[in-house]
């Protein structure tokens, strides 16, 4: 069963081609205008009781909104309701209906995308409340345009009694329409694509995110330290607990990279028995016996840099050495909120260079170098980046630039992918594709077809491609969160459900099902590896119960559940108040 | 973020782009090019889906006996109106109001479209092809129906006699007594009345007195004689100057099928 939902689902959540996308849109637009045209021809002229029908291209329109993003839903409510304005029964002002479409399409669109942000689940049922409330203001918005416009029809009267039928009717034919919309953007569109986010943890609002992290480096959970926030900053650490993670399919006790590629072997230990962790700031994790190796983040010009590497201390002194001499970083960081995480797992590397420049603010890089020679070259100019990757064969060369902001960036292309001729898959570079260097790439199984998934970026929100390619050489996916994404992730369903296998199933049928499902505990995953949108670490609502062996890590008190923040909160979010355009 | 700065903008956009539609169309009285455009955009589409869903509600243009016994009773009751116009004064009339000579062409036509929930108006699977051109009159073989608010070259749309925005000239059967019936909106409720009101001060209305169109200089919008309806209920106002009526139209506006355009020649 889990297998099938995951290979469902993963079917679903492939990355769309572009072609795909092409025919989703022309679909949608064949869709539109054949609404407009049964709407003109059949549903006006039923007889209905009540004196009014229900809209059928508001509701699509607003369907069609939930289930892609606000620019379509923008565009698609303008040019249906053009459509409507101007086909020949028409006798309003030409523009109303594409006004008032094009309003209920993008915030529908928008409010959708805020509540998925701040609950962190993708949730159908939200979508489709949200819709049938936007097509409600939508009748309304048609009846006070007409009223503003003083168009004869549209009196206060006339108003009074269509209106509430007219709601009604379309509550009534929302369902299809939901449903209609969500095929067709099946694969394609938000709704469809499972992004299961791990519940976040519960911080009060007044919570400061570095006691945050340090509370949590302290416990169970993998080193997250603020920069020159940790008390123990170079000083050796006992092994820690391994962070477990509890991947989709619910074995416990599977270790980081849970559901790989041979689901139910045993898990590999990691590599020198520790944990891969993220460390911030900069400092090598201790106990490892590495020293700071050549120039090494000599500015953090920001607040809030997070940069961390966790390096295994397998290689003896002559291989630092020269780690040391080779490893180069230039870290140029303008901005704030950069996180640089990279783990260099496996046997340390000599030559491994890594140049790192991020430009823009609330970058988070995260890799492992695992392979002598991995280069690694990453420009990304925007903000909100994150790039994960582990480069595990030799002279794997990537160098991702990505245009925007808000990109995230996650690849981990193991063994002798990269490079060729690096053959099967060695027990090592497994190893060291399992011990990532944070959750986000230990979400994904290792040697799985999740490369697939991660070969185009998925421009939505929270997005996380964390791709463990043994097989492929992939390019660096990019994905790309949203503003104040920390690391907004949400979890592949490959990575969710855990069952890699091949099982056999309906692709893409069960997607709305399973993620109708994703509350349970059983789909949760680490809260640092999915983290919700801006604001993720003082308001939430979700616990960590149940998440971290020991149960519930130290939440400090006066925490306050995100429901109780209030409406401003809430406002902030949606960009009400403040908010830029 | 920058795909939600660029939804934005896009946003933007269209509002104004919208806005300034409407803008325009608010200057041209809602007859700016946009509908023109849009006419003979989905006229077309709109013909085959009105062909195909008049199969299923047995009126398909051309076939179909109830569709040719409409189209019958549309030009009967052209020219019974057209006949009664004649036989009670016909020369005053004619030279009051300039009647057309000669018999009434009738054009018929299917509704292949109706307009939303705020609008009372259907589009004709005719147009100016066919002879139509707009502020002609149209009715059924019950009675008046409306006239022709906007032609394209293959489509009319008719703007209903209930449309709120619809005046029509009419006068009493018996007496002669003339008024105007304004429309309510909402005829595809079904039971749409239109508010009758009377010119003069003293004429008496009583349930069951019989409308009939008044006529207009050439013949637009309305021929005269047209029946249009009942009164159903008097609605004077106490101490009101004009009398006032709620009138029940013949036409079910809730079923129109075969409509016939009178073609002023």
């Amino acid at each position: 069963m889990n297998g099938l939902l995951a290979s469902s689902l993963s079917a679903s959540n492939a990355e769309p081609s572009p072609a795909r996308k092409a025919l989703t849109a022309v679909v949608l637009a064949a869709t539109l205008f054949a609404a407009v045209i049964v709407q003109l021809t059949v549903v006006n002229r039923l007889p209905l009781p009540g004196g009014a029908v229900p809209d059928l291209v508001l509701l699509l329109v607003t369907a069609i909104a939930v289930c892609t993003s606000p620019l379509t839903g923008a565009l698609a409510g303008f040019a249906a309701g053009l459509a409507l304005d101007v086909a020949p029964p028409a006798v309003h002002y030409a523009g109303e209906y594409a006004l008032v479409f094009c309003l209920a399409g993008w915030g529908a669109a928008r409010v959708n995308r805020a509540i998925w942000d701040m609950r962190g689940v993708r949730d159908p049922v939200v979508a489709f409340t949200v819709m049938a409330g936007a097509a409600a203001a939508g009748e309304a918005g048609k009846a006070a345009l007409g009223m503003m416009l003083s168009d004869p029809d549209v009196t206060g009267a006339a108003a009074g009694r269509v209106l509430p039928t007219a709601i009604l009717y379309d509550l009534l034919a929302a369902p299809f329409a939901f449903w209609l919309a969500a095929r067709i953007t099946r694969g394609t569109g938000f709704l469809s694509t499972i992004a299961v986010r791990a519940p976040a943890p519960e911080f009060g609002v007044e919570q400061r995110p570095a006691l945050v992290f340090r509370s949590a480096s302290a416990g169970a959970a993998p080193g997250l330290r603020l920069a020159g926030t940790g008390e123990n900053y170079h000083r050796p650490q006992a092994a820690r607990r391994v962070p477990r993670l509890r991947l989709a399919d619910g074995r416990a006790g599977s270790v980081i990279g849970t559901g790989g590629a041979a689901p139910g072997t045993a898990a590999v230990p990691l590599a020198g028995g520790r944990t891969p962790r993220l460390s911030f700031g900069g400092d090598l994790p201790a106990g490892t016996g590495q020293v700071r190796t050549g120039r090494r983040a000599a500015r953090t010009p920001g607040k809030n840099w997070l940069r961390g590497a966790s390096g295994v201390p397998l290689a003896g002194s002559r291989a630092f050495a020269a780690h040391a001499a080779a490893a180069r970083r230039a870290a140029r960081g303008p901005g704030r909120g950069w996180l640089a995480v990279a783990g260099t797992a496996g046997p340390a590397v000599p030559a491994a260079q890594r140049a790192s420049r991020a430009p823009g603010k609330g970058w988070i890089t995260a890799g492992s170098l695992a392979r002598p020679g991995g280069q690694r070259a990453s420009r990304i100019p925007g903000k909100g980046w994150i790039a994960a990757g582990s480069l595990a064969g030799p002279a794997a060369k990537r160098a991702a630039r990505g245009p925007g902001r808000g990109w995230l960036h996650a690849a981990r292309p193991g063994g002798g992918g990269l490079a060729g001729p690096g053959g099967p898959r060695s027990a090592e570079a497994a190893l060291a594709a399992r011990s990532a260097p944070s959750g986000l790439s230990a979400l994904s199984g290792g040697g799985t077809p999740m490369a697939a998934m991660s070969r185009h970026g998925a421009p939505r929100a929270g997005w996380l491609g964390a791709a463990r390619s043994a097989a492929a050489s992939v390019p660096a996916p990019r994905l790309a969160p949203r503003r104040g994404w920390l690391s907004g992730t949400s979890r592949p369903p490959g990575a969710v459900l855990g069952g890699h296998g091949p099982a056999g199933g309906s692709r893409g049928g069960r997607s709305l099902r399973a993620s109708a499902f994703r509350g349970s505990r059983a789909y949760r995953g680490n809260w640092y590896a999915a983290a919700p949108s801006g604001g993720w670490l003082r308001r939430s609502r979700r616990r960590w119960h149940g998440l971290l062996p020991g149960g519930r890590p130290p939440v400090p008190r006066g925490a306050r559940p995100m429901a109780k923040t209030g409406i401003r909160s809430a406002a902030r979010r949606l960009g009400l108040f403040g908010g830029r355009w | 973020m920058l795909e939600a700065r660029r939804a934005r903008v896009v946003l933007i956009g269209l509002l104004v782009v919208a806005i300034a539609l409407i803008t325009i169309d608010f200057r041209d009285g809602g007859g700016s090019a946009a509908h023109g455009v849009g006419g003979r955009l989905f006229a077309p589409v709109e013909h085959v889906a009105g062909d195909v869903t008049g199969v299923f509600r047995g009126a398909a243009g051309g076939g179909g006996d109830v569709a040719s016994l409409q189209r019958q009773n549309a030009q009967l009751r052209a020219q019974l109106a057209q006949a009664q116009a004649a036989d009670a004064d016909a020369a005053q009339l004619a030279g009051l109001l300039h009647l057309a000579k000669g018999k009434y062409t009738v054009v018929t036509g299917t509704v292949i479209a109706a307009g939303g929930d705020y609008s009372d108006s259907v589009t004709l699977n005719v147009g100016s092809a066919d002879g139509i051109t707009a502020d002609e009159t149209v009715l059924n073989g019950d009675g008046l129906v409306g006239t022709v608010a906007a032609v394209t070259p293959t489509t009319a749309t008719v703007q209903l006699a209930t449309d709120a925005a619809a005046t029509v000239g009419v006068r009493m059967a018996g007496s002669g007594q003339i008024g105007a019936l304004t429309g309510t909106a909402g005829s595809m409720a079904g039971g749409a009345q239109l508010k009758l009101t009377m010119f003069e001060s003293g004429t008496v209305l009583r349930p069951g007195q019989i409308l009939v169109t008044f006529g207009s200089v050439g013949g637009r919008p309305y021929v005269p004689g047209v029946p249009v309806g009942t009164v159903s209920a008097v609605t004077t106002p106490p101490g009101s100057l004009s009398p006032t009526a709620l009138v029940k139209p013949f036409a079910d506006f809730t079923a129109l099928g075969v409509l016939g355009v009178v073609v002023s020649q």
